[in-house]
């Protein structure tokens, strides 16, 4: 039994805003690939709180009230036998569960314990003063930092004063058992924690802190901040991470009245209620002992708009480069360089980027000609003679490999959307460019070697449906994701790949009056296991409603010229087709996805978005959900349409791209 | 056999519509024949982010647009126009021109010159000068030809296309198999497809003309920026330039030609490279056969990635050692 590892799975989750109480879970199938089996739907659907895989369907996204409903995180503990020889993937692990047999003796309890909080506030420049020609990460080399948010709250953002006003800090809770009631991160919950024993112990010297705490007077346009989630547990003792609701308050300036939205993703004077913490767990066995377990993260983040739609440059890609290059995940591949004889499978490394590519028509306003390319890309199967595909020669892929030069060239190279801080153009990571240029030498497997293991596979489906490339800042987790050192290195026999280098946090020590969380985390500056509950937030923009707004479509930055290119488009779809515009099977106009009052505008530079940024705090939900033909309630749709339902909003029709910047032409 | 310039108006007797049809299909033709030639230079570069190759892929793009162009003047006047697998052989040259007989000869300047497909190298430079050689250098006058292979510029030849189009303008109709693939690239551009009969028809005719030749072939008159209305607004680096002055900024760059692949015209079957021109021979016929259903007003859907796909298949023949191969 001793031999036992212990792991939460996925080792990064997701929890998305809704303002629902209701909930459904995180998707564990990845879009663009295959879905559930038995379903007649591709993968990337969330899942109907409380069944195993059922997915959802249109109906399933808002409540009785029309309310958005919230998506849940589900976490789960694997077993595993594994030493300090562990190679990537393992490919086994066994799911615990309450009433699993492990090695003779049984689970009779599962304790979690899951600690919240919001840093953003207390954090720096994500975009104010960053030049456009540099990247976010450049401003913390040599020592340096960019600019501190809230620099009226003053300098040092270690500061006691400092930290007990701009953190949103709900503190830790734990629950324990199958079915456990569910239990908020607000103000009148207490704090508890699992002692050294694996008991629940509250914490009531906890200094929890929202914002109404320390400013008198808010402006809460879509709210009160006084949550930042629950938990609670399923029937198999597995947990559950809710959400906040998404909203954002503001405090008053020295002259009375509300901090202004006036950037992107830097706004002094504001809150919003994402969050970010450490997962923990105590495995309970009928023989009076327990067992810990390596754990994990939860990020509440933006709701996802387009669920089914993978980003060619996904979260796990930036993930697993910097896991490959830096950490040694797997030496087949790359040790201080690439491993030319190294055939990655097709379906596993090489599809995803091909399937996305032909996924964003969706959510763009591609012209018709180029969807038809699209197509053709996502239609490569591992039998393809990949120089007879469209792919062939990679003569459209940009290459990562040749810096900036190649970085501000745009169409037809790929992927055709905005680059992170500092690059005009998004390129795939240098990993994922490898293993296409292995496709294209035809050194690739047809057939997985080295398939992942169960709990392996949520790890890499959460990051996969995530946000990664165009990290300026980005959501989900940000450009920090490339950091090793926000990761535990010594992975093997121990927490396994992919898990947050979390600072241990001894509750037993928390005060009433001083801060318990510091600064925490920053690139460059702090070594592994500095990462403290909401130092993954803080990267994000402040509100995160602002900075959705926003990315709709930009002139690339550096600039290049006036035509308008997607910034994040399977996250924050810019033009959709709306299921109800389809008629006889055929696709209607495109629609912007943000529309109607209040997103008027004669230039396309500022069309599908809103022109006062605060009415996108007020009607974020309101924003429809692009999904599968074949997830739509009430009407026969295609299975290969992929459709805006349930949008509370309305208007009219969008010109294919390229279309321009019209105040710059 | 030459006629003279006729006066405005005035119909030539022996130059009827016929060869008016004949000249709008070698118009396509002509236009049909740079997209390879163009490509096969293009991809040889080894630096994609070279100024050379922005700018080559640059006319690249307005070439294919002008392939539409002209399509749509042909089927305005009743043309459906075909897609021949192009020529390139310098026993043939270019189709249609023949600088020699240009006064003065461009091809003093242009000199070595090759109508083959290649690497960008000297022959080839001079022969893309060649092709978009203004003629505003040169002109002399609208000189209508009974023979579609005997102009000395492709100025001169779209000069004798529009006067040949004047003559008969009663014979446009509107709306006839018309492509408006590019539209949003010129979003400047007041129409790229012939909507109209009649005189109106012809005007928009004349304007499908007149981009062509002012974008880069056989400019007539004034300065080399192209005017406004059609440059292209979403991708070009250079969208003022003409073909010819980006080619010429190519030829006589202070740092020379960019390093290119070389390559087998004819490598043995069964290597690589001879694998990769079989495949761009089949993909490129499978192109020509659904540009000619495009054009005739079948709506083939795979026109955008049997376009788009071209580049790599003529990337791969240079990666592997041969010259791209299209028929």
């Amino acid at each position: 039994m001793s031999d036992k590892i212990f792991r939460v799975h996925p080792s990064i989750g997701f929890a998305r805003f809704g303002t629902s109480p209701d909930y459904y879970l995180a998707p564990e199938t990845a879009a663009g690939m295959s879905g559930p089996e038995g379903q007649d739907v591709d993968g990337g659907l969330p899942i109907k709180a409380g069944t195993e895989d059922q997915t959802i369907t249109s109906s399933d996204l808002r409540d009785n009230t029309g309310a958005l409903v919230r998506q849940a995180a589900r976490f789960r503990i694997f077993a595993y036998d594994c030493g300090d020889q562990e190679t990537y993937p393992q490919g086994a692990g066994t799911e615990i569960r309450i009433g699993t047999k492990v090695g003779g003796r049984t689970v009779t309890d599962i304790t979690w314990c899951v600690h919240l909080a919001n840093k953003k506030a207390n954090g720096y420049f994500m975009e104010t003063g960053i030049a456009a020609d540099r990247s976010i990460l450049s401003y913390y080399n040599y020592g340096g930092t960019p600019g501190l948010r809230n620099a009226q709250e003053g300098p040092d953002p270690t500061n006691p004063a400092r930290l007990k006003k701009l953190i949103i800090d709900a503190g830790p809770r734990a629950v324990s058992g199958a079915k456990a009631a569910r239990v908020a991160f607000d103000r009148d919950t207490p704090c508890a924690y699992i002692d050294d024993s694996g008991q629940i112990t509250e914490a009531p010297d906890y200094p929890k802190c929202f914002p109404s705490d320390v400013f008198a007077n808010l402006y809460e346009p879509d709210g009160p901040i006084d949550t930042l989630g629950e938990i609670e547990t399923d029937a198999h003792g597995r947990l559950i991470v809710l959400p906040g609701r998404g909203r954002a308050v503001a405090w008053t300036q020295p002259d009375g009245s509300y901090f202004p939205l006036t950037s992107f993703v830097d706004n002094d004077g504001w809150f919003d209620d994402a969050s970010d913490g450490p997962v923990e767990a105590m495995i309970h066995f009928d023989d009076g002992t327990t067992a810990t377990v390596h754990g994990g993260w939860v990020t509440a983040t933006d709701p996802g708009y387009a669920p089914q739609t993978l980003n060619v440059v996904s979260l796990w890609d930036d993930v697993y480069d910097a896991w490959v290059r830096d950490l040694r995940l797997q030496p087949e591949i790359y040790t201080g360089g690439y491993n030319r004889d190294f055939e990655p499978d097709f379906d596993e490394h090489i599809s995803p980027t091909f399937k996305a590519a032909a996924l964003q028509r969706w959510n763009t306003n591609m012209p018709s000609f180029a969807i038809d390319a699209h197509d053709a890309t996502g239609e490569i199967t591992a039998d393809d003679a990949p120089g007879t595909t469209i792919m062939a020669g990679l003569a459209f892929i940009r290459n990562p490999n040749l810096g900036q030069a190649e970085s501000s060239n745009g169409a037809p190279l790929m992927p055709l959307s905005l680059g992170d801080s500092g690059k005009s153009f998004l390129s795939t990571s240098l990993t994922q460019y490898f293993f296409l240029e292995q496709w294209n030498a035809g050194k690739y497997t047809k057939a997985n070697p080295k398939p992942l293991g169960q709990g392996e596979r949520l790890d890499k489906v959460s990051l996969m449906n995530c946000l990664g490339g165009r990290f300026s800042p980005g959501i989900d987790m940000t450009f920090i994701a490339r950091q090793s050192n926000l990761y535990q290195a010594d992975w093997r026999g121990g927490p396994g790949p992919f898990r947050i280098a979390g600072r241990p946090l001894d509750y037993a020590t928390a005060t009433p009056n001083k801060p318990f969380l510091g600064e925490g985390y920053v690139p460059l500056h702090t070594g592994e296991g500095s990462v403290e509950p909401g130092d993954i937030c803080k990267f994000m923009a402040l509100p995160w409603h602002t900075d959705y707004n926003s990315c709709a479509t930009h002139t690339t930055a550096p600039y290049t010229n006036s035509t308008l290119y997607w910034s994040w488009p399977a996250q924050r779809p810019v033009a959709v087709y709306a299921a109800m515009d389809v008629k006889d099977g055929q696709l209607g106009e495109q629609r912007y996805s943000v529309r109607g009052k209040g997103t008027e505008n004669d230039n396309p530079a500022l069309q599908g978005r809103y022109q006062d940024s605060v009415d996108m705090i007020l009607n974020w939900s309101r924003i429809g959900i692009v999904i599968q033909g074949t997830a739509i309630d009430g009407g026969d749709y295609s299975r290969k349409h992929y459709l805006e339902v349930q949008s509370q909003l309305d208007a009219p029709e969008v010109e294919p791209w390229p279309i321009n910047d019209t105040s710059r032409t | 056999m030459n006629i003279q310039k006729p006066g405005p108006g005035t119909p030539t007797p022996d130059w009827d519509i016929t060869h008016l049809r004949e000249h709008l299909q070698a118009a396509v033709d002509l236009e049909f024949w740079t997209i390879p030639f163009y490509m096969t230079a293009l991809y040889s570069i080894k630096d994609r982010n070279s100024d050379a190759f922005k700018l080559i892929m640059s006319v690249a793009n307005e070439e294919m647009l002008h392939v539409q162009l002209a399509s749509n003047a042909a089927n305005a006047f009743g043309v459906t126009p075909t897609f021949d697998a192009p020529v390139y052989d310098d026993r043939i040259g270019i189709p249609h021109l023949q600088f020699a007989l240009d006064t003065p000869n461009p091809t003093d300047i242009f000199t070595p010159h090759s109508a083959e497909l290649g690497p960008l190298d000297l022959a080839r430079i001079n022969a893309m000068c060649l092709i978009e050689y203004p003629e505003w250098l040169t002109a002399q006058g609208i000189i209508l030809k009974q023979d579609r292979s005997a102009y000395g510029s492709i100025g001169a030849f779209y000069d004798a296309l529009r006067y040949g189009a004047r003559q008969y303008a009663d014979a446009v109709r509107g709306n006839v198999n018309q492509v408006d693939i590019f539209k949003n690239f010129f979003s400047n551009f007041p129409t790229q497809t012939v909507t109209d009969n009649g005189a109106r028809g012809l005007a928009q005719v004349m304007t499908l003309f007149e981009a062509i030749t002012e974008q880069g072939e056989g400019k007539s008159e004034g300065s080399s920026e192209i005017p406004p209305e059609f440059r292209n607004t979403a991708d070009d680096d250079q969208p003022d330039e003409d073909h010819y002055v980006k080619f010429l900024s190519i030829r006589d760059a202070a740092a020379g030609l960019p390093a290119t692949y070389s390559g087998d015209p004819d490598p043995k079957p069964g290597t690589p490279g001879h694998e990769a021109q079989q495949i761009l021979i089949g993909k490129f016929g499978d192109f020509r056969v659904t540009l000619a259903a495009l054009f005739a007003g079948a709506h083939p859907g795979h026109f955008g990635r049997e376009m788009s796909a071209l580049g790599g298949y003529v990337l791969n023949c240079w990666k592997l050692g041969a010259v791209p191969k299209f028929s």
